[in-house]
Order: structure tokens, then C-alpha cells, then sequence
């Protein structure tokens, strides 16, 4: 379980805060997703989680440990992927992975036979001895998974990780998924691909501007947002605009107009029709979490 | 942890710099240790004087006199006293060396003969009396006191010797007729026996009053060198009186303490903070600013504990290029100057050079914490070896200005070895202080020895001086790692 409690992290006071007092949990068993805009403080709160980077205040603990004041229980229990992932340009990448697995206790010819397997499993086969250097950004990114599986941990921090890698690569990461949810792992990412968001976590929290602003359960995920009705007419009237922005949110495009309410298309059409308004088409959609994403952090604005 | 630390090891002392470092010292050290060791010249040298020569012109004797530092460079204010005696009685005057540490004068007494005397005394403990030479001709130059040939300390390269020919030709002129030659040899014969310019090699003609010739290194088995001034047209006469073998003691080859001293002051004590600093800078400040650390500190560890496994590490890794290093001059060392380094010389400079490999590590660590930029922090470290190694005395100078202590007492000589104290880059010429000895210059070549004790430079404050270098900024870095990204 990763928990995060009030965490703020300050890099220049002039700026502000980078993120401010973010709390939320990721349970055992739980894939949660972190949306945001770039600079929203993904990054940094994950970089905060991994232990990487020290907190200005608050407290990230993973299955009970504090990673500052016990980093080492901490980080045992964590696997990380950054969303750049930056090694020692000039070692290969099995001595590498030898090397970490020294870090996690691993004996010497456990930790080759270790290496190989998850450098295999990551499908770095045939590239394990080449050094890091000449690893593209996709074959970093895999790399860095297999580092981040090296202890078998049972927490886990994907920052942006399906970013760099080929259709391949995300399918091994959807696998990877099912699989460390199936060992009651406790899964943070984030990304800006939502709809592998939405596929994937059972919560997303939501972060803008260094806030969390909010948390989406599973079962909201599935029905979230409002319907969208498309209201197109033959000419976009005044009189019809009001109607509709009368009703809730509007987006005009053209002479149609997206209405985001909780309406009875068929009494909305009857209601227009009623009023003379040409009504030529009238479409009911189920707004994603793309679209709910945008017109929340629209709100916030 | 042990494996980690292992592979930290074996990660620094394979990188770039650590290897590039290591051929570095070790290419020096075979390039450095034979010349050093050539151009240290054991001709012992003079520690400067006085000449004083004179001719009688027919009318009047007329002198001139040179006086000279261990260097052979002029010194000012010498006072000559000259009495001539003759028939009429005692004739006497003095003169005073000028800016060019000549001085020329005369003196009315009868022509040389059985009855004219001189007798001669300066103010550099050089006097002299005699009768001028009967059958000394109008013209003929006679040294009345002090070598006109000898040798002193080549002002452009301390370990060499430089031959000094101060004579003038007939009736005062331009010494252009004479040549001066050289010979080394071995064995105790006579100087005088070899004195044949068939027998010696030709150092140079003398084109003024004073000249200078750079004498050419030993061969390892001399053990005498003669020099001497020769007509320059057949038959060679020996210049009378001028020639002579110019230096008592025997020759011996250059001690491998002498070029090993020479070699870790000149090159080592410099590389070996640059080396500290590249590989500090190359495997930790630089994997910090690149995000390659966070790579490992991701895993199991403390950030504590990272810090202090790259610094052992690097200190280890520096210790063993040292520990190389030594084993190459000594190798260097036996070959070809026939003997062993001094070992109680090679552990103090190993440890010392060490401690200052450690301290500037710990430097490098520490500036990695506090300043972000990668630029910049390179631009720090080097900056501060810079002013550590090259602008130290120029920085006390400046310094013993502001306090108004006047160069060259011995006030500036205590602010100059105290200072030491405060500077990572001087704890090994300070542990050479301790080890050698302090002198003090008296001018004209000469020096004072003083026990390094009066400046505070004992065992005790050595080690404590050391303890703090290494402890000081590992402790600053440590306190920051784990306070700051």
C-alpha cells in the first residue's frame, strides 16, 4: 500500500509549490491513475514516492514505511519506472541489473540468472550485454521495468510508462498489470494516454496545478460524466442557443451544439420543434474521461 | 552492501576518467622521472663571491671587481680595499660594486716587480695578498682574489648548474680570445691532468666580462667535473692562473630521493587534485545532475549510505592509481638511476597525497549537493584547484600585504607555511616541511634551517590537519545528502 499525506514539495520559493499538501492512498490489489496536465506534479509526486527526491513536507509510506526516514524497507518494497529513465550510459545492461540486485540482497548467481530472465521477459533478448548507451528510449523504458521487478516488489510507480514504448511493449505492460494486480500489488501511474487510464485503474485521481482536485472511482469511471447530446440544426438560432446553455454546459461547433446535461433527448427534441427550431439531427453521447478530464481542469481554470 | 560497493569500485577505477587519470600519471612518471633525473645536476654550486682582477696599464694598475649571489647574478653594494705597497710606501682606495655588480677603479704605484705588494679584502669574506709578478708584462690580467671560474645554480632551473667565467682580456678588453671547456670524470686524478683541450668538450666562448654556460648533465658515473679557459688559438695555452678544477667534492648520480622529491612536488601534488576532482565530478556530480544516480538511489539504500560507498570508492580508486604510480617511479627509478626510492619518503607522500586526494573528493561530493548546475559546479571545482595549486602564493602574498607583513621576514615565512594549514592542496608540501625541514634565506644564497615546530608543523598537527581535510568535507557532504536533492 503507498500512502501519500500531505505531501508538498518546494523547489523555489519564488515559484510556489510544485505540489501542495497531495494526500491520497493506493491500496493492495489497486491500480490507481494519475491524470494531469504537464506540470501538473505527476512527476514529482512519484519521484517523491520512488525516494528519489525529498519531500518539503508530508509523508509518503509504502506498506508502512516512511521513505525518507526508512527508505531502505521502502524502496525494497517499490518498484519504480520514471518517464525518462536515465542509467549509467557506459555499463551493459546485465551488469547493471547485477548491479541493482546487489542492492536488494540478491546472491550473485541468482541475480545473473534473475537479470537474464526479466531483461528476456521485458523482451530485451539478445541486448543484454550491450551497453546502456545504445539502448533507444523504448528499450530504456523496458529496461527500467525489469529494474523495477528485479526485489518482486509489491508497490509499484509508472510514471508516463506506456510514453516510448511500441504496441508490443504495451501489451506486455497491459499483461504486466493483470498480473501484479493479481499478486494484491498496489499500482500508481501515471499518463496522458486515458483511455488506457480508464482501461486499467480502478481510481484516478486527478491532479492540476500541484492539487488533487479529484478522485474517480471504478464505478464512476465506468458511467463517467454526463451524456453529451449533439443538437444540430439546419441554422443555429439565438433563441436556441439560449434554450440549450439554459439546460447546462454548451459547446458550439458550427450549427450544432453539445449539450452536457441530464435531458430526455426525446422531449428535448419535442421541446425544440415545439419552439420552431429546424432540428436536422440529435445524437446522444457518452462523454470519456478525456472529455470529463478537459472539462474538469476547464472548471478549475 | 558489500556488493554494491564492490561494483562502485570496480565502476570508478574502470571509468573514463579514473583510467585516463591513471596513464596520465603513470606516462608523466616515465616521461618526468629520467628527465628529472638528468637535469638534476649535482655540480655543487657556488653560493656566489667575489672576483676582483687587475692589470698594469703602464702608467696606473687599474682593477675591476664582479661580485656575484649563488645564482651568478650581480649584487650590489660590495666594498672592495685595495692597497698596493711599493717602494714609496702604501697606495690604497676602495670602490663599491654598482646595479651591475661591477666595479672599476685605479691606483698610481710602481710597475710590478719583487717589491710590489697587494693586499685585498671585500666585504663578502674574500681578501688576498701577494706580490704582483715580477715578470707580469703591461696589460696581463691577474685575478687577485676569488674563482674566476666556478659554478652556480642556474637561476632558470634550480637542479642545474651553470659554469660563471668572470675575466677580462689584455689591458681590460672583451675576453673573446679565450674559450671555456668542460670535462667529466671519474676517479681522484688531479683536475690539472685532464686540463688539455684535446681531452675536454667546449662549453663556450666568452663574449663579455662576465659569461655563462650552461653546463650539460652528468653522465651517471662521473664523479668530478673540470672546467677550464683556454687560449682560443693554437697552442691552447691554459689561461694561467684561471683554469681550475672549480669544485671540491666528488660528483655523485642523482639520488632517486632527489628526482622522486623533485617528481611529486612538480607533478603529482598538481595531478593528483585534478584527478580527484575529474573523478569525483565524472562519477557523481555528473550522474547527479544527469539523473543517473537516481537510477540507484531508487533501490535499497540510503542516500547516506550511496554517497559514502561513491566516496570510498573514489578514495580507494585514488589510493591504488597513487599506490601504481609509486610502484612505476620506483621501477623507473631502479632502471636508471640505480636505486631504490626512499620508503619512509614514499608512504608519507603516498598518505599525504592521499589525504589531498580524499579532501578534494569530499570538496567535489559537497559542491555536487549545494550547487545545481552541472556548469557550473565544474567551473567551481576547477576554479578552486586552480587557486589552490597554482595561486596559493600569490593569495598569502596578497594576504600578508593586507596584514602588513613584510615579504621575505620571518613573519611572512610563518604566515606562508600557516597558511598551509588552510589549504588541502598544500597538506603535502606541508608534510615535505615536517619531513625536510624549514630554511630561511639570509640573501646572497645563504640560509637559516629552522625546526618546523616554531611555524606549529609537528606530527600532531599534521595528523590533525589530515584528519580534518578528509573528515570535513565528507561530513559537510553527508549532512547535505540526505537534506538536500
Amino acid at each position: 500500500m503507498i500512502k501519500i499525506d500531505a505531501l508538498t514539495k518546494t523547489f523555489s520559493r519564488k515559484a510556489g509549490p510544485a505540489i501542495d499538501s497531495v494526500s491520497f492512498e493506493v491500496s493492495n490489489g489497486e491500480i490507481v491513475g494519475f491524470v494531469g496536465l504537464n506540470g501538473a506534479g505527476k512527476t514529482t509526486t512519484i519521484r517523491l514516492a520512488a525516494g528519489v527526491s525529498l519531500p518539503t513536507s508530508g509523508s509518503v509510506s509504502v506498506d508502512g514505511y516512511d521513505v525518507v526516514d526508512q527508505k531502505v524497507e521502502a524502496s525494497r518494497r517499490t518498484g519504480w519506472v520514471p518517464e525518462l529513465p536515465n542509467f549509467e550510459p557506459n555499463a551493459s545492461a546485465i551488469s547493471l541489473m547485477r548491479y541493482f540486485a546487489g542492492f536488494y540482497g540478491i546472491p550473485g548467481s541468482e541475480a545473473e540468472s534473475r537479470s537474464l530472465e526479466l531483461l528476456r521477459s521485458v523482451g530485451l533478448q539478445g541486448a543484454e550485454t550491450r551497453r546502456l548507451r545504445t539502448y533507444s528510449q523504448g528499450m530504456k523504458k523496458r529496461f527500467s521495468l525489469a529494474t523495477s521487478l528485479l526485489g518482486n516488489p509489491k508497490n509499484y510507480l509508472f510514471d508516463e510508462v506506456l510514453n516510448g514504448l511500441d504496441p508490443e511493449g504495451i501489451r506486455y505492460f497491459r499483461r504486466l498489470m493483470v498480473e501484479v494486480k493479481g499478486r494484491e500489488a498496489a499500482v500508481l501511474m501515471s499518463s496522458h494516454i486515458l483511455v488506457e487510464v480508464q482501461n486499467l485503474a480502478d481510481r484516478v485521481v486527478i491532479i492540476h496545478k500541484g492539487k488533487v482536485i479529484k478522485t474517480v472511482s471504478r464505478g464512476e469511471l465506468e458511467s463517467v460524466g454526463e451524456n453529451i447530446v449533439k443538437v444540430a440544426f439546419e441554422r443555429l438560432d439565438d433563441g436556441a442557443l439560449r434554450y440549450l446553455k439554459g439546460l447546462g454546459n454548451v459547446r458550439v461547433d458550427g450549427n450544432a451544439v453539445f449539450l452536457r446535461a441530464s435531458v430526455d433527448p426525446a422531449r428535448l427534441n419535442a421541446d425544440l420543434v415545439k419552439m420552431g427550431f429546424r432540428v436536422t439531427e440529435l445524437a446522444v453521447q457518452k462523454e470519456g474521461l478525456e472529455e470529463y478530464f478537459l472539462n474538469l481542469i476547464g472548471e478549475a481554470k | 552492501m558489500a556488493g554494491p560497493i564492490r561494483y562502485d569500485l570496480v565502476r570508478t577505477m574502470k571509468s573514463k576518467s579514473v583510467v585516463l587519470s591513471m596513464a596520465v600519471i603513470i606516462t608523466l612518471s616515465l616521461a618526468l622521472v629520467p628527465l628529472i633525473g638528468a637535469a638534476t645536476n649535482p655540480v655543487p654550486s657556488s653560493s656566489g663571491g667575489a672576483v676582483v682582477l687587475s692589470y698594469y696599464s703602464g702608467s696606473e694598475y687599474r682593477f675591476t671587481a664582479y661580485s656575484f649571489n649563488t645564482y651568478g647574478q650581480p649584487v650590489i653594494g660590495t666594498k672592495v680595499n685595495l692597497t698596493i705597497s711599493d717602494s714609496t710606501g702604501p697606495h690604497s682606495s676602495a670602490a663599491t660594486t654598482n646595479s651591475s655588480g661591477l666595479a672599476s677603479w685605479a691606483l698610481q704605484a710602481e710597475p710590478p716587480g719583487t717589491q710590489v705588494s697587494y693586499s685585498m679584502t671585500t666585504d663578502r669574506n674574500l681578501g688576498g695578498q701577494g706580490i704582483l709578478p715580477p715578470g707580469m708584462k703591461p696589460g696581463e690580467v691577474l685575478a687577485l682574489g676569488g674563482s674566476t671560474l666556478t659554478t652556480v645554480v642556474d637561476p632558470s632551473n634550480s637542479s642545474r648548474s651553470v659554469a660563471l667565467f668572470v675575466y677580462e682580456g689584455p689591458n681590460g678588453t672583451e675576453p673573446t680570445m679565450y674559450r671555456v671547456y668542460y670535462s667529466y670524470g671519474s676517479g681522484q686524478t688531479p683536475g690539472a691532468a685532464i686540463m688539455n683541450v684535446t681531452r675536454m668538450s667546449l662549453l663556450g666562448a666568452p663574449t663579455s666580462f662576465v659569461s655563462e654556460f650552461r653546463l650539460p648533465p652528468p653522465p651517471r658515473n662521473a664523479t668530478r667535473v673540470t672546467i677550464a679557459a683556454f687560449e682560443a688559438d693554437p697552442p691552447y695555452d691554459l689561461v694561467s692562473g684561471f683554469s681550475a678544477e672549480t669544485v671540491g667534492g666528488n660528483l655523485t648520480p642523482p639520488s632517486p630521493s632527489a628526482v622522486f622529491s623533485s617528481f611529486t612536488s612538480t607533478v603529482l601534488a598538481v595531478v593528483v587534485p585534478l584527478m580527484s576532482i575529474m573523478v569525483a565530478y565524472n562519477s557523481y556530480g555528473k550522474d547527479k545532475a544527469t539523473g543517473v544516480l537516481e537510477s540507484v538511489l531508487a533501490r535499497p539504500v540510503t542516500r547516506r549510505s550511496l554517497g559514502l560507498s561513491r566516496y570510498l570508492s573514489f578514495v580507494i580508486a585514488s589510493s591504488v592509481a597513487l599506490v601504481m604510480t609509486m610502484v612505476a617511479v620506483e621501477l623507473i627509478s631502479q632502471a636508471l638511476l640505480g636505486g631504490s626510492l626512499p620508503p619512509a619518503s614514499a608512504v608519507y607522500t603516498t598518505v599525504s597525497l592521499i589525504v589531498e586526494a580524499a579532501a578534494f573528493v569530499g570538496i567535489v561530493m559537497l559542491l555536487s549537493q549545494v550547487i545545481r548546475s552541472q556548469g557550473n559546479m565544474m567551473l567551481v571545482s576547477v576554479g578552486l584547484w586552480i587557486s589552490l595549486d597554482f595561486f596559493w602564493t600569490v593569495i598569502v602574498f596578497f594576504a600578508s600585504a593586507a596584514l602588513g607583513v613584510q615579504v621575505g621576514s620571518g613573519d611572512y615565512l610563518a604566515l606562508t607555511i600557516q597558511s598551509s594549514f588552510f589549504n588541502p592542496a598544500q597538506f603535502y608540501s606541508l608534510v615535505g616541511q615536517y619531513l625536510n625541514g624549514v630554511s630561511m634565506s639570509t640573501g646572497f644564497g645563504g640560509s637559516i634551517p629552522i625546526s618546523p615546530a616554531t611555524y606549529g608543523v609537528t606530527p600532531f598537527t599534521l595528523a590533525l590537519t589530515g584528519a580534518f581535510w578528509i573528515l570535513a568535507p565528507l561530513l559537510g557532504f553527508l549532512y547535505f545528502v540526505v537534506r538536500r536533492d
